[in-house]
C-alpha cells in the first residue's frame, strides 16, 4: 500500500455513512489523498469498508490510503452519549450501549470494556495501572493495523491486490489513544495522554504515527494551556498531530480563536516540524494547508458537505443538511441566502453570467444550461414530510434525494477546485479576494454572517506577512 | 398540554385553524403548511395579484421573523402572527427592521386577526421562486 506523502499538503475526506461510498469513487476518487474512518464504523462494518478500500476505492496503485480514528474518547463521555433506544421483542423501549461502541470495547480492552455504557473512563483509570494503559495502547494500536486487512484477506480481491504486489492494507498513519481535554480536565488528561504516545512510538513502525490533539475552544484560546500543549506535542515521539477543535466552526469563532488555532498550527510545524492535519477544516484551513506562504497545515480533513466542524458529544451521528455551497464565500448555504447571493452577484442574468461570477463545476455545468434562475432552482428542490410533534402537527421540508446529490456533488468539486487554487495564489489576494467579498455577503447575510470574510483575511495577511 | 388550571393550552396549530375557519366565513381561502423554499409557510393568502406569507408562534418570535424572512423570495408580504399583546419594543423594531409585519390573535374575537405593523412590501421576490410557490399553494388551499 503507498505511502501518504503530505509534502504539497494533503485532502483527507472523512468516510461517514455507507452512502457516503458513490462519492468517494468513481469521478471523486483521485481528487483525496486519503480517507479517514471512524473506528465505530470498522468495528461495525469490517468487511464492507475492506471491501470498499481495496476494491471499489481501489486505483492502479493499489488501494485507496486510509487513516482509522479510534474515537477513544467516547468512552470518556457520561455515557449516556453512547446509548442509544431501541424496541424490544416483546415491544416495549429499552435503552442499550450502541453496538459499534460496544465492539470497539471489545476490541481495546480494559478499562473501557467492562465500563462501556455504564461508567465514564477516569485518568486515573489508566494513571493508577501503567501496565493496564499499556496494553490498552497496544490494542487501539493493533485495532487500526489488522482490522480491516484482516476481513481483506479473504476476499477475492485480494488476489488482485497480490498480482499488483500489494501485500498488506494496513492504515496509512496510526493515532495513539487520546481523550479530550478542557480548562478542567486537561491537568488529568494531558499526562495520560502523552504517555500513550510515548507507548504507540514503542509499539508502532513502518507506519507514521500520529497523536490526536482534541481540545475544547476555551483551551486552546487559552494563552498558557496552548504553550503547554505545543511543548508536550511537539516534544512527543510522534510523526504528527490531527487536530479537533470541539465545534470550531470556522465562519462563526472569533478572530482570536483563528489566530490562535493558527498559532498552534505554526508552532507544531514550524518549529516542531511535525506533520500537522486539522480533521475538521473548511476553507480557512485549506488556505493554511496550501497557500505557499503558510503551509501551516499538512492536510486538511472533512466529511461530505456537512463535517467541516464537529463537537466532540455526542460521538457520531446528526442529520446532515443539504445546503449549498456557494464557491465566492466559501461556505454552505440555506438555500434561500444563496438565492440571494447568487442574483447579487449577476448568476441569473444569463448561463454564461452563472458560470462565470457563480461556478462552472460538473454540476453546475449540467444544471444550468438554459434558464439560470430555473435551472438553479433545481438546487433547492423540497418535499414536505408531516409528523407529529408534541400534541400538533409540524410540517418540515426535506430536500429531495436528487437535490441532496447535486448539493453534495457541487461540493466536492468546488472543495476539489480551493485545493488547487490556493497551492496557486498568495496570502495577499486571498485576502484581498475575501475582503471584496464582504459587502455582498453582508446585504445577504447580515454584518455577523458575513464578518469571517473580513476575520480570514486579515489572520491570512498577518501569517502571510 | 395542560394548563395549571387542567384546560389544553392553545397551539401554533390552534391558531391556524381557528384563523383559517375565521377567513373561510369571510369568503377568502387560504393555502395551509405550503412548503418553500426547505421551509414550509404555515399560511399562504394567494390573491390576483399580491401574495401574503403568515408564520404563526406562540413564543420565539425572532425564530419566527427569520422565517418570514425566507418567505419574501415568493410572497409580496410576510408575517408574524402571536397571541394578541401588546408587541414590546424589541419586537416592534425588529419587525420595522425586516419588514415583516406583526398579526395579532385573539382568541376570543371573530375577527381572523389585528393587523398591528403593517408589512413592507418585498424587493426580494425571485420570480422562479414566486412561481413555485403559486403552484405549490394550488395543491395545499383548503
Amino acid at each position: 500500500m503507498g505511502a501518504l506523502s503530505f509534502d504539497e499538503g494533503v485532502r483527507i475526506v472523512r468516510y461517514g455513512i455507507s452512502a457516503d461510498q458513490r462519492y468517494l469513487t468513481g469521478d471523486f476518487v483521485d481528487t483525496y489523498a486519503a480517507t479517514m474512518i471512524n473506528g465505530n464504523m470498522v468495528a461495525h462494518i469490517p468487511a464492507a469498508l475492506a471491501q470498499f478500500l481495496g476494491e471499489r476505492a481501489s486505483g492502479a496503485s493499489g488501494p485507496k490510503p486510509f487513516i482509522i480514528d479510534p474515537q477513544t474518547h467516547a468512552f470518556q463521555h457520561d455515557p449516556s452519549k453512547v446509548r442509544t433506544t431501541r424496541t424490544a421483542e416483546d415491544g416495549h423501549q429499552e435503552e442499550v450501549t450502541k453496538s459499534s461502541v460496544l465492539r470497539m470495547a471489545e476490541a481495546f480492552g480494559e478499562p473501557v470494556r467492562s465500563r462501556v455504557g455504564e461508567q465514564a473512563v477516569l485518568p486515573g483509570h489508566f494513571s493508577a495501572d501503567p501496565g493496564r494503559a499499556a496494553e490498552f495502547c497496544r490494542r487501539v494500536i493493533d485495532f487500526q493495523l489488522t482490522t480491516i486487512e484482516n476481513q481483506a484477506r479473504d476476499k477475492d480481491f485480494w488476489k488482485y491486490l497480490s498480482y499488483l504486489g500489494v501485500t498488506e492494507m494496513r492504515p496509512a498513519a496510526v493515532i495513539a489513544p487520546y481523550f479530550w481535554m478542557t480548562p478542567g480536565t486537561a491537568e488529568q488528561w494531558l499526562p495520560v495522554n502523552t504517555e500513550f504516545i510515548r507507548c504507540a512510538s514503542g509499539i508502532v513502525a513502518g507506519v507514521p504515527l500520529f497523536a490526536q490533539l482534541v481540545v475544547s475552544r476555551e483551551l486552546l484560546v487559552d494563552e498558557a494551556w496552548r504553550t503547554r500543549l505545543v511543548a508536550n506535542y511537539g516534544e512527543a515521539p510522534c510523526d504528527g498531530v490531527f487536530l479537533w477543535v470541539d465545534d470550531f466552526r470556522e465562519h462563526d469563532v472569533a478572530k482570536d480563536e483563528l489566530s490562535a488555532f493558527a498559532g498552534l498550527a505554526r508552532e507544531l510545524s514550524t518549529r516542531h516540524k511535525k506533520l500537522v492535519v486539522n480533521l475538521y477544516g473548511g476553507y480557512f484551513s485549506i488556505l493554511l494547508c496550501r497557500l505557499p506562504e503558510l503551509r501551516l497545515l499538512s492536510g486538511v480533513c472533512h466529511g461530505l458537505e456537512y463535517a467541516e466542524d464537529r463537537s466532540v458529544v455526542p460521538v457520531g451521528g446528526g442529520l446532515p443538511m443539504a445546503k449549498f455551497y456557494m464557491p465566492s464565500h466559501h461556505r454552505r448555504l440555506r438555500y434561500p441566502d444563496a438565492v440571494s447571493i447568487v442574483r447579487e452577484l449577476g448568476g441569473f442574468r444569463s448561463v454564461l453570467d452563472y458560470h462565470e461570477r457563480v461556478c462552472a463545476c460538473p454540476v453546475c455545468t449540467e444544471l444550468v444550461t438554459a434558464n439560470p434562475a430555473l435551472d438553479f432552482a433545481k438546487y433547492g428542490v423540497t418535499f414536505p414530510v408531516t409528523f407529529r410533534r408534541a400534541n400538533h402537527f409540524v410540517t418540515l421540508n426535506y430536500p429531495t434525494p436528487e437535490t441532496k446529490d447535486y448539493c453534495l456533488r457541487h461540493y466536492l468539486h468546488t472543495k476539489d477546485r480551493e485545493f488547487a487554487e490556493t497551492a496557486r495564489t498568495t496570502a495577499l489576494d486571498v485576502s484581498r479576494q475575501l475582503e471584496s467579498q464582504h459587502g455582498l455577503a453582508e446585504r445577504c447575510l447580515g454584518s455577523s454572517g458575513a464578518q469571517y470574510l473580513l476575520d480570514w483575511a486579515q489572520v491570512v495577511r498577518e501569517l502571510g506577512a | 398540554m395542560l394548563t395549571s388550571k387542567g384546560q389544553r393550552s392553545m397551539t401554533e396549530q390552534d391558531m391556524v385553524e381557528a384563523v383559517v375557519g375565521r377567513l373561510r366565513r369571510n369568503g377568502i381561502s387560504a393555502a395551509v403548511g405550503v412548503p418553500f423554499m426547505w421551509r414550509c409557510i404555515d399560511l399562504l393568502l394567494v390573491g390576483e395579484d399580491c401574495i401574503e406569507a403568515i408564520e404563526f408562534k406562540l413564543r420565539d418570535w425572532r425564530r419566527g421573523i427569520r422565517q418570514a424572512q425566507d418567505h419574501l423570495l415568493g410572497a409580496d408580504y410576510a408575517y408574524i402572527c402571536i397571541p394578541s399583546r401588546e408587541p414590546t419594543a424589541q419586537l416592534a423594531q425588529a419587525c420595522a427592521e425586516s419588514g415583516i409585519g406583526l398579526l395579532l390573535f385573539d382568541a376570543g374575537s371573530h375577527e381572523p386577526f389585528e393587523v398591528a405593523i403593517p408589512a413592507t412590501r418585498s424587493d426580494r421576490v425571485w420570480q422562479p421562486g414566486r412561481t413555485w410557490l403559486v403552484e405549490t399553494a394550488a395543491a395545499h388551499t383548503i
